[in-house]
Formats: C-alpha cells, structure tokens, sequence
C-alpha cells in the first residue's frame, strides 16, 4: 500500500515536471521569465578596448530594458566569455554558450579575427547571431539566415564611400594612399583603389605599406613626397596613423590627410594637437563622442553613472556599438511576440527597417536576402579640434548588395 | 633624396637610436651588475611613459616635474622589484629567472592596458608641436631634445661611474662580487641600487619617447632594439651601448629609405646576424669582459 | 679562535689561534681546507658549528660587511681584484668602509710606500698588471680598510722566488706597524721563516701546530712540506 502510493507521488510529480517545461520552455534558452544571450569578446589581451567597451555597452543597454519590463515580460540576461582575441577561444567560448550554457543566441562583441574562428560552427549549429563590431566579409557573404552583421559595414562599401567621396566632393585626381598589411585595412586600400578604377577611371599615385607596432614613417611618405599627390589617404589604427601625420607635415607634406575608420577618435587629435586640423574620415556611428547632440549626452551620463571608476578613453566607440545593438537585438525580440523562437526570432530581425534607437546610431535595416545592417556612413573633419560632421550624403547606389539580389 | 631630407633623416636616426641605447643601457647594467637579463625592461619602459602619463594628467604636473618625479619613482619601483621578486631568486638557475622577469612584464603590460584604454595617448612637453626651421629644413625639436637628453644623462652616469665611490662600487660588484664583499660592500644593497638605476633607465626612455610615438603598452616592443644596440656594442659598456644604439637608429632609417618602410627591422637584424658572424663579441666587446 | 664546521664538512675540530701582533702561519697541501677556513672566517662561507672569536667577541653568522668593519680584512686567493678599474679605484674601494675612508689619504700614503710600484701603475687598469704588482695591489687594497687582522690566502701563488721575497718582507713591515696577520700557503719554507706559530692543516683537521722553530725541526714536516 505505502509502495503504490510512493509510485503514484511519483508520477503525479513527473507529470507535473512535464507539463510546466512544455509550458515554459518553448525555445532553447528562453524561460518563462528570461532570455539568455550568449556574448564573447576579449577582456585579456591586446584589444581589450574592444571586448570592456563593448561589453559595458551592452550591459547598460540590458539594464535599460531590463529596467522597463524587459520583452514580453522575459528580462534579458547575458552570459559573457573571454575570447582573448583568439580565434580558437571565441570558437571554444562559442561552443560553451551553446552546449552548455544553452543560450537562445549569440551576439558577439569582438573583432574579425575571432570572430571568423567562430563562423563555420555557428553556420551549422543555426543559432542566430548578431556579429556586433567584425566587419570580416565571412560575416555576411555567402549569404546565411542565422549570422547578421550589426553596426560595421562592408569593407567593399568603405572602398565605394570613399571612392565616391574623393571625386564627388573633393575632386581630387592625384591620390596617395599608405596602408597597414593587416587584413582589414589592406582590404579598406585595395577595395577604395578597385572602386576609383571601376567607376572614375582613376589610378592612385603610389600605394605603400607599414606594420601595427612602426614608430617611423619616413620611407613611404618620402615616396609619397616624391608622387606629389592632392590627398594622402592613410588607413591604419591610431598609434600609428598619429605619427604618420606628424611626421608627414615635419616632412613637409602639406596636402589634405585623410584617414580611415578606425582612427576616427579624439586620440587622434590629442596626439596631434594643431596639425589635426583638418583631417577627414569616415564614423560608424551618429553622434560623436563628445559632442553636444542631446542623445549622446544622455547615453553619456547613463553610461558614466553604470561604470563610475571608468579609465581614460571611456566611453569608446565599442561601447555606442555594443549598447545600440542590443538595442536592435531587442527590437527583433520585440516584433518576434511572446511565443519566442529561433527562425521567429530571425524573421523579426530582417523586418528591421531603419531602426536606430536614438541618434547615437546610424538606421540598421535587414532582409530576407541580405544581413547587412548598416550601409551608411557619416564623412567626418576636424574642426578646432573636434572631430564634427561634414554635410556630404553618398548618391551613387551601392554594388554591395547588387550581388546579393541576383 | 633632397639634402634637407637626408638632415631630417640623420636627426631623427640619432634620436631613435639614443633611445635604443637607453634601453640597452639598462639592460648591460642590470646583467652586469646582478647577473639578471631583465626581459621585463621593455615593459619598464612603458610602465614609465605611463607614470609620467598619470602624473601629466591626472595629477596634472608640467613636464618638468613629472620628468623628475617619474624618474624617482620608477627607480624605487625597481628597487621594490629587486627586493621583493628578483632577490628571492637569487642562485636560482638562470633560466628560471629569466622567465620570472619575462612574467613580471606580462603583468605590467596586462596592467598597463587595463588601466588605461585609450587607443594611444601622450602628454604635453614645451616642445610639442613646434617646428625649428633652419635654413629651410625642418626639424622636430623633441629629435634634438631626446638625443641631447639621452647624451646628458649617460654622461652623468658615466661620471657617476667613474668619480663616485657608490659607482665604483656598483661596477666593482658587478667585476667580483665576493671581493666587493670583502671591501665591506653591502652587496645586497648595490643590488637594489643598480636596479633602481636600470629601471629609471627604462622610464627615461618611455618619457623621451612619448611625445614622439605616443603612450601604449606596445612601447616595450623596443626591448628588442635595445637587445640589439647593446649587443652591438660588445654588452659591456655604456660607450658601446650608445655607439651600437646610434649605429641601430641610422642604418634603421636608412634602410628603410632605401629598402622600402617593411624591411626596416629586417636591416636592423640582418646587421646584427652579419656584425655577430665577424665579430662575435660585438663591435667593442673583447672575449674575457663577459661576465660569467 | 676556535672554529668549528658543521655536518658535510671540509674542516672538523678545527682550534686555531692567532697572537695579537703576531705572524701566523697556516700550511697544508692543496685542498686541505685552507680557503674554507679562511672564508669562514670573513664570513663568507657559513659556519655551522663552533665559535670564531675575535677580540673576545663572536663572530661568526655575521655579515662579511660587518666582519670587515671590525677589522677583519681578507686578501683572497687569485687577488680578484676589479680587473675594469684602474689601481687607485681599487684602493679606494679598499677604503669603501666608513671608518677607513676618513683616513683615506693617509693610508694611501702609507700603501704607496709600502709598494712603490703602485705609485707608478696608478692610473693602470688592474687587469693590465703583470701577477706581482696584482698581489701588490691585492695586499694594498686590504690596507686601505686600515685591519687590525690581515688574512692571506696563498699570496705567493703564481709568483716568482725574487717577487714573494719582496712581498713577505713587506708582509713583516706591515707586521712590525702593529698590523696581526694570519696567512695560508703551501709554500711552507717562506712561512716557516716569516711566522711565529704555525698550524699544519690536512683533511680539515690540524694536524701539527707548534712555533715555527719546532715545526722547523719536525722530520715529517720536513718531508712532506720541505722536502728535505
């Protein structure tokens, strides 16, 4: 007697247990009341200006939306991974979110590199994911339901930005241009060279080459002295793009300078004091950092208040990036409804049609034929110094998602 | 290549290569003087850029004082660093302290570029931005101001060594430990000293550098041209090291200009491999000075 | 003096003794535990057992620094002078100590009296000198540090017949200044001559002691250390 009713306790119980995870748990890493994500990015190593930026970044935004009520009642929760900047850690980092932590999806805070160490698997396992900074074309092209990129864009568009940019706006024929060897900024070179080819006719002057890590310019810009060019195109990260400007006006290089993405940053100014005056460049975002527009104030204010001992140089553009994305993140988990799932998840986020959430970010749009969030950029100069934006729209069509059409 | 470029080329070859000697400085010191290769003393000189960073900015000092002050500060660090990390190891095989120094500057740099995460970033110095012009050629003033600084300094060492009972007795350990001891020299304390010195060194090195490279925790890349200087200059000597440092910065720019910028480094090295193959002991090194 | 040596030991039982003003000598063949003992007693080997007194007072465990301020002064073996510093250098770091670095320019006076040789190398690296003017400057050096005891250490090594003469009388002259010495040789015949007492050391024990006159007339000594 006491046996069956041990035994009848115990399958009411199981019951029970059943019935409430059928109810709940309708997706992988959705519950009742929360949503996991998964995030990787490097906190140890070399970029770590990357990974803390866009993880705080993202961290606020989740606290903000937390804050309000969360997604249908589910509060968003982030599980975060150090990827270290290595491929082979994003990928184990990766695998960890998925088979163990078994997050809903990925949103992934760090660079190229690591990014496409992670790419092949996330292909196969079809968890969505939102690649947040890595601009490594793998990303989007060829064409994948489940990998979007957010807020970087093509490097082939940079190539027609500037393109476009240099002949429609400056005019300039006569173009110098000196890059870095590592892989995304040697393709930004290549790709703007292509382009002035493809659509203006025009061959750049002279085209050299440096290295992360080089103190000292001299042989390229004394090659560039020689070509005598209208524009010096410099495309390099800040260290060294600081002492190729310098040194090129001690070396009495006066022409217009400009740069590339990813030295658009008041560093560079600060390193450069008067002799950046007048640099040009193109920003991934909206507002500057510190300018006056009263949404990136008030994005600075919740930011410092979230990361009071913060160290020079914070808020980064990693952290607008990190922050606005998980903005877009939501707004998908938003339009999905309550009954949450991965391919309703993903069907959401391509009916995302210029969606920013404030002016900080440029408008992200995707569809069912291409992942690519984010084609415009702003042309930014340096005017008493303060890098501020410069009212020139690209008007020429862009070839990037022409391939995609077809 | 224009004259003036060719000036512009020399000063800033001087100016790079003192900067190398600098580094290697620090390192014959500190090897000769207790025996340790201090591979931290890259990070050293970028933990010193930083301190002078922190003082320039954060405490918001003119440059004069955070020069001063980041050199006294950097050489009790390194005092500190001798006391507490490297005398334990003390006896302990060689190798096992050279990966104790390289660990003391995988946890500076790490530090480093967690504190501070600005892509880049330099202070202020009176000569920022000025130009001098002279007869139509430009030069940077902050090239004159590291050569002759560097100058300056190892001038005062070297007189330091050679007038000063302390530095006798810095070079007398470094010659014959057990024998400076019985002089009634406290070895330990010399330790200590010649650390200090090579650290402050290292700092000077960063501060010189920054207002022309800028501040990052990559700075400590120029160990190896350090290496390189003091190899060339027999790893003995202060004069050697200065020779080799500026014989580096020349042939560097040189042979970049006529090499194309990404075999920069590669001249320096193949300089180094064929100077080794003639002259093994470097160009003013002789067999016996080496310290065993 | 008594100095005793611990557990893996190069000497045992050792009883040594050397007369304020005195000359002792120290013999014994190589490896017999000569440079032990005098290591330990500048401290520069550790002693595990024993006493080593100076004056009436212990010093053993005591820094070398702190046994050369008491004017405990070695001229080791090898001279190991600072072969990159010129020969007024090395004097002076001789006087490195605060007490002898008052009395700086008399000393060197009186060291340069002592070996007029100096005077004239001056200026000299002491890696260029030829091997007698090295144990010159070796024996200088210690004077700088003004000791009330000089411990040598096979100061005739390397060294021609006509050389150690000149350096054991100049030994004498210190002796006769009021300086106590204590030197280790293998040369027994120059210590026989020069030193009062003498103490024959062999496989870390003394096996002889006596005044130089008894030691003199000892058949064994004779032929083992004479060889006559």
């Amino acid at each position: 007697m006491r046996a069956i009713r041990k035994t009848l306790r115990s399958i009411v119980a199981v019951a029970a247990m059943l019935s409430s995870s059928t109810a709940i748990a309708a997706e992988v890493g959705v519950t009742d009341d929360t949503i996991l994500i998964g995030s990787h990015g490097p906190i140890t190593g070399g970029a770590t200006f990357l990974g803390l930026g866009g993880k705080a970044g993202a961290e606020l935004a989740y606290k903000e939306i937390n804050e309000a009520g969360g997604i249908h009642g589910r509060k968003l929760k982030m599980i975060f991974e150090d990827d270290g900047f290595s491929p082979s850690r994003a990928l184990a980092a990766v695998k960890k979110l998925v088979e163990q932590d078994k997050v809903f999806m990925i949103n992934g805070i760090s660079g190229s590199n690591p990014t496409v160490g992670t790419i092949e698997y996330l292909r196969q396992a079809k968890v969505p994911a939102y690649i947040t900074i890595a601009s490594a074309p793998a990303v989007t092209n060829p064409f994948n339901r489940y990998l979007f990129r957010g807020a970087t864009t093509e490097t082939v568009r940079f190539g027609e930005l500037n393109a476009e940019f240099f002949n429609d706006f400056l005019q300039v024929k006569r173009v110098a241009i000196l890059s870095g060897v590592e892989e995304n900024l040697k393709t930004e070179g290549d790709e703007t060279v292509k382009i002035l080819n493809k659509w203006y006719g025009v061959k750049p002057l002279m085209r050299a080459e440096f290295k992360v890590g080089d103190k000292d310019f001299t042989p390229q810009l004394l090659q560039v002295k020689q070509s005598n060019p209208e524009l010096l195109f410099a495309i390099g990260q800040v260290p060294e793009v600081s002492i190729l400007i310098r040194q090129a006006r001690e070396l009495g290089l006066r022409q217009p300078i400009m740069v590339a993405p990813s030295s658009v940053d008041n560093t560079l100014i600060t390193n450069l004091g008067p002799n950046a005056e007048g640099l040009l460049g193109l920003w991934g975002a909206g507002a500057f950092l510190d300018s006056g527009n009263p949404d990136m104030v008030k994005f600075r204010e919740a930011w410092a208040k979230m990361n009071p001992n913060a160290p020079k140089g914070r808020p980064n553009l990693f952290d607008v990036w990190g922050y606005t994305e998980v903005y877009v993140i939501a707004e998908a988990l938003k339009k999905a409804g309550r009954d949450l799932t991965r391919e309703k998840f993903i069907d959401a986020l391509e009916q995302v049609k210029d969606y920013r959430v404030s002016e900080i970010a440029t408008p992200r749009t995707f569809t069912n034929w291409h992942h690519i969030g984010n084609l415009t950029q702003q042309i930014m100069i340096v005017v008493a110094g303060h890098w501020v934006p410069l009212k020139w729209s690209p008007l020429r069509e862009s070839e990037v998602l022409a391939n995609y059409k077809k | 290549m224009g004259f003036s470029d060719f000036v512009q080329l020399v000063v800033a070859g001087l100016s790079s290569g003192s900067i190398y000697a600098l580094v290697g400085l620090g390192l014959v010191l500190a090897n000769k003087g207790t025996g340790i290769l201090n591979f931290a003393q890259g990070e050293l000189v970028a933990l010193g850029a930083y301190i002078a960073l922190f003082y320039s900015i954060v405490v918001g000092l003119p440059y004069w004082q955070v020069f001063i002050l980041t050199l006294l500060t950097t050489a009790i660090i390194g005092g500190i660093m001798e006391r507490a990390l490297l005398r334990p190891l003390l006896g302990a095989p060689h190798f096992t302290v050279v990966v104790a120094t390289l660990a003391i500057g995988l946890i500076i740099k790490n530090a480093l570029r967690i504190s501070w995460q600005e892509a880049v970033s330099t202070f202020s110095s009176p000569l920022d931005h000025l130009m001098l012009q002279i007869g139509g050629i430009n030069i940077n003033p902050q090239y004159a101001w590291i050569t002759g600084c560097s100058l300056a300094i190892m001038g005062m060492l070297a007189l330091f060594f050679r007038k000063n009972l302390v530095g006798k007795a810095m070079q007398a350990v470094a010659q014959n430990t057990s024998a400076a001891q019985l002089m009634g020299i406290r070895v330990s304390r010399i330790f200590t000293l010649t650390l200090a010195v090579s650290t402050a060194l290292a700092a000077l090195a960063g501060i010189l550098m920054t207002p022309v490279v800028g501040v990052s925790a990559e700075m400590s890349n120029v160990i190896l041209k350090g290496f390189v200087a003091a190899i060339l200059g027999g790893f003995n000597s202060l004069f050697g090291c200065l020779i080799g440092g500026l014989i580096l910065g020349l042939l560097e720019i040189f042979g970049g200009v006529y090499f194309g910028g990404l075999f920069k480094d590669i001249t320096a090295f193949v300089l180094l491999m064929f100077i080794l193959l003639v002259r093994p002991h470097g160009i003013f090194g002789t067999a016996e000075a080496r310290r065993v | 003096m008594v100095a005793g040596y611990g557990p893996v030991d190069v000497l045992h039982d050792i009883t040594l003794e050397v007369k304020d003003g005195a000359i002792a000598g120290l013999l014994g063949p190589n490896g017999a535990g000569k440079s032990t003992l005098i290591k330990s007693i500048s401290g520069l080997t550790r002693v595990t057992g024993g006493q080593i007194l100076f004056e009436g007072k212990p010093i053993q465990g005591m820094a070398p620094e702190d046994i050369v301020a008491l004017g405990v002064i070695q001229v080791p073996q090898g001279r190991m002078l600072f072969p990159e510093l010129s020969v007024e250098d090395n004097l002076e770091l001789g006087s490195y100590r605060q007490a002898a670095r008052k009395a700086y320019r008399a000393t060197f006076e009186l060291v340069e009296e002592y070996f007029p040789r100096l005077r004239e190398r001056r200026q000299q690296r002491a890696g260029l000198l030829s091997g007698g003017e090295q144990q010159m400057l070796a024996i200088g050096r210690a004077m700088m540090a003004q000791p009330r005891l000089l411990i040598l250490d096979e100061p005739s090594l390397g060294l021609a017949p006509l050389i150690i003469d000149s350096i054991f009388d100049v030994l004498k002259r210190i002796n006769a200044d009021g300086i106590t010495i204590l030197v280790a040789e293998q040369n027994a015949m120059k210590v026989l001559q020069t030193a009062e007492n003498v103490y024959v050391l062999e496989n870390g024990r003394i096996a002889h002691s006596g005044t130089s006159a008894q030691l003199a007339q000892d058949t064994t000594i004779q032929r083992s250390y004479l060889g006559i």
